[in-house]
């Protein structure tokens, strides 16, 4: 079994976690937002093969957090907590 | 086609206290006050006298009166008088549940309580982690040390069937006193 880290709760087995997404995919907000724009945020994503920047769900505690891993190897790169200047960390 | 008109564990025996055997004791403990505080845990902490830290998993929880904790923003308040805090919001930044109907607790005792963990989860639980929060036998459970056993706090609605996990456990595992 794979561990990931929650980043409040410590290494855990995989089969507490969900995958949430794609990290980075913000909700477009405003009465401007285009038709483009709402499809991109529904629909496209960027399927990266190798390194990626996703969005985890602890189960267990209910914790979301980034989880950077290699979707090729599986290797998990880090896991940061949301507000933890996550966004500013390149995979 | 799976046939799913038997039910997968019994109803649950509400008289039934106690599960013995050789090294292990599990008891069903009734009366445990249950308190929810979500939000500003160090203000909900201060005003119900606990630990805003809480305990983790198989951390030591001492006193009839502690705190659990489930989650980054979520604490668990146990005692067994009546809850130190009112339920509602408070203008101190915290929300109060009362979950006491929420949770059964079990209290694991004995020389093989540990081997019963090792049993229930899938990943070593080593030292106090800083949430109880686990997955225990497939469920959703919050476990913690008090006194010279486990404490394990699983949803009511799964009662029946860790009650019964725990009655195959005791009938099955062929331990012996040490």
């Amino acid at each position: 079994m794979q561990l990931f880290s929650c980043p409040f709760c410590g290494p855990r087995g995989e089969s507490e976690f969900r995958f949430a997404g794609e990290f980075g995919n913000a909700r477009p907000e405003g009465a401007t937002v285009t038709d483009a724009q709402w499809s991109s945020y529904l629909h496209r994503r960027s399927n990266p093969k190798g390194r990626s920047a996703e969005l985890w769900l602890h189960l267990t505690c209910g914790e979301v957090f980034r989880l950077d891993r290699d979707t090729l190897t599986h290797v998990v790169s880090g896991s940061y907590a949301l507000g933890d200047c996550a966004e500013e960390v390149q995979p | 086609m799976v046939d799913d008109s038997d039910p997968k564990w019994r109803r649950l025996d509400e008289t039934a206290r106690r599960l013995d055997c050789p090294g292990l004791a599990v008891r069903r403990l009734p009366g445990l006050g249950q308190t929810l505080a979500s939000g500003d845990l160090w203000a909900a902490a201060a005003r119900a006298g606990v630990d805003a830290a809480g305990v983790g998993a198989l951390g030591n929880a001492q006193g009839a009166t502690y705190s659990v904790r489930l989650a980054r923003d979520r604490l668990l308040i146990v005692s067994e008088a009546p809850s130190p805090l009112a339920a509602g919001w408070s203008d101190d930044g915290y929300a109060v549940t009362d979950v006491t109907g929420g949770f059964d607790v079990f209290e694991i005792s004995g020389a093989h309580a540990a081997d019963v963990v090792a049993r229930a989860t899938n990943v070593p639980i080593t030292g106090a982690g800083p949430s109880a929060a686990i997955v225990f036998a497939g469920i959703l459970g919050y476990l913690y040390r008090h006194g010279d056993g486990l404490r394990l706090h699983v949803e009511r609605g799964y009662s029946a069937f860790i009650w019964q996990w725990f009655e195959t456990l005791v009938t099955t595992a062929g331990w012996n006193e040490d």
